[in-house]
């Protein structure tokens, strides 16, 4: 209901803002593109390192060099059209679950300034969850191939359609923005989708002479057919199938998200962190991630290294129904649940990581990179890892060498 | 004849020893506006975040509109290794995160000094930055404190 409301209300402005033309050189039309040109190898044979949860396949197991984990194509056209009024449209191609490129909208919305410091949106947009969220595929514009997995992958659900406002404001020497949404969105992947509603989120941004700090706390409810489905089974079992079910179902409860960044670019050096905590009393539990990453300028070339750590901070396994109690079919039907159960549980993301990188500016708007990250998972993690083979152990140890080309134009 | 020599000398002294301490004329870019401009003084950080689009400067009521120059001019690194301690590619990238959020464009870039200095005496709400061989009388140098 939200978006179909946020859609018209996008559609209105334009259509009635043809009458306000005013200033000479408006209405003015800006096309713009980014992309990346991609490789990936992984010494994991046994399963798919990918950079979205939700693509059908990646490097390891379906491709010695995959080309399709960081690779994309995104355009964008942007249109002034009056002082007050402006609109962008960007759509992306890049593997998607069902192992295309088709393209998608990222983001489609109309923007009304009220002052140069206050403005509103209606439309597709990118949640500010993390410092780079918006941005985060245009790998030009940060330092990395991919953004650290292990805050990143946090929330899988990223744009949203609905309304934003953005506040500017100087205090002192410092500039400050803060940013405010609510919508909601939805993700598919092979078998289904995830939808995310009533989501609401505030962040906050401060420039002070070569530091940025950044905070930014949201909520959303998250609900997926599939898992609605497997809880339907469960509450089958009587009470403790019940009680199972109200514990760990999804539909229905809140996930929050909070997370606090830091940076510091005195131009020949840079330094920046994350810390992120997402929170749900449901089968997706509590996880916490952070990075820090440290780069360095010689001319035209950025090495950098960093560190990453994610974990699960709740359990992480559930003995669930007493198969026991249960006579035959029903004692195999709970433990084939109890295992499903487990399985999701014991899917978040938890590893500890090192990257080094190094960037070459070799022509203006071109950069080639290339990286070397070594993930070490937790016992018992798959540390988001997809295509996952009988003989595939979790808790190992990959390593990965990514080389990539990316330009904006 | 060996006066001539010494003189000769002398200055080829003067000049390579004044070399080590001035960098020469492609390190001069001035931040001008025009003369009949209000603004006379602007904080680094304000110049900063007004070519960044981190700021909208509204100076007696009046919005100022930076205007920049193309990309690969020696006056534009100059610049802005100068005023924000960015190489162009880090500005370029720092246009990369506006432009694909949907928060901007850069500012205006036109093809050299003589065109920002011809844009200046015509719209006093413009604030640009020259090769300082271009300053003239109809331009006031924007003192950066």
């Amino acid at each position: 209901m939200v978006r179909q409301a946020t859609w018209l209300c996008a559609i209105l402005i334009v259509t009635q803002s043809g009458a306000l033309l005013a200033d000479s050189g408006l209405p003015n039309l800006e096309f713009n593109g980014f992309g990346t040109l991609g490789v990936v190898r992984s010494d994991e044979r046994n399963a798919d390192f990918v950079a979205a949860p939700f693509v059908s396949e990646g490097a390891g197991y379906s491709h010695d060099w995959s080309a399709e984990v960081d690779s994309r194509l995104g355009l964008q056209a942007t249109l002034r059209m009056t002082p007050q009024i402006s609109s962008v449209v960007q759509v992306i191609s890049e593997k998607r679950h069902d192992g295309s490129f088709a393209p998608d909208i990222e983001w489609a919305n109309v923007q009304y300034d009220f002052t140069p410091n206050l403005s509103f949106r209606v439309g597709r947009m990118v949640q500010s969850s993390f410092m780079s969220s918006e941005h985060r595929k245009v790998n030009y514009a940060t330092p990395w191939i991919r953004p650290p997995q292990e805050v990143y992958r946090l929330l899988p659900v990223a744009n949203f359609d609905g309304v934003d406002v953005r506040y500017r404001y100087p205090v002192g020497k410092t500039s400050n923005e803060l940013q405010m949404n609510f919508g909601g969105g939805s993700v598919d992947y092979s078998t289904g989708s995830i939808d995310a509603s009533d989501s609401w989120g505030v962040s906050h941004r401060t420039h002070w002479g070569d530091a940025t700090l950044f905070a930014s706390y949201g909520e959303l409810k998250v609900s997926a057919d599939e898992l609605s489905q497997f809880f339907d089974v469960y509450r089958l079992f009587g009470l403790p199938g019940e009680q199972l079910a109200s514990r760990y179902e999804v539909d229905g409860k809140r996930t929050s998200l909070l997370s606090l960044g830091v940076g510091y670019d005195p131009g020949s050096w840079f330094v920046m962190g994350e810390w992120a905590r997402s929170s749900s009393p449901s089968l997706l539990g509590d996880s916490e991630g952070a990075y820090m990453t440290f780069g360095y300028r010689i001319a035209e070339w950025t090495p950098y290294v960093g560190v990453a750590r994610a974990k699960v901070t709740s359990n992480t396994s559930e003995s669930g129904l007493n198969a026991a109690l249960y006579p035959s079919p029903f004692a195999e039907g709970a433990q084939l649940l109890n295992g499903i159960l487990n399985e999701l549980l014991s899917s978040g993301m938890q590893q500890e990581s090192i990257t080094v990188g190094a960037r070459w500016d070799f022509r203006p708007g071109m950069a080639l990179t290339a990286q070397y990250d070594h993930i070490d998972m937790r016992s018992g993690s798959s540390g988001g890892l997809i295509n996952q083979q009988p003989e595939f152990t979790p808790g190992e140890r990959i390593n990965l060498f990514s080389l990539a080309l990316d330009f904006v134009f | 004849m060996f006066k001539r020599f010494i003189a000769f000398a002398t200055s080829l002294l003067l000049a390579s020893g004044l070399s080590l301490f001035y960098h020469p004329a492609s390190a001069e870019v001035l931040v001008v506006v025009s003369a009949e401009a209000p603004v006379t003084r602007l904080t680094l950080s304000d110049l900063r975040d007004v070519y960044l689009g981190r700021r909208t400067l509204i100076v007696n009521g009046v919005e100022v509109v930076p205007l920049d120059l193309t990309e690969g001019t020696a006056a534009r690194s100059e610049f802005y290794t100068h005023y924000t301690g960015q190489t162009p590619a880090q500005i370029k990238a720092h246009w990369a995160r506006q432009i694909f959020t949907g928060r901007g464009q850069p500012p205006q870039a036109l093809t050299n000094s003589l065109a920002v200095v011809e844009r200046l005496v015509s719209d006093a709400k413009s604030l640009g930055y020259i090769d300082s061989s271009f300053l003239d009388e109809r331009l006031r140098v924007v003192t950066i404190e």
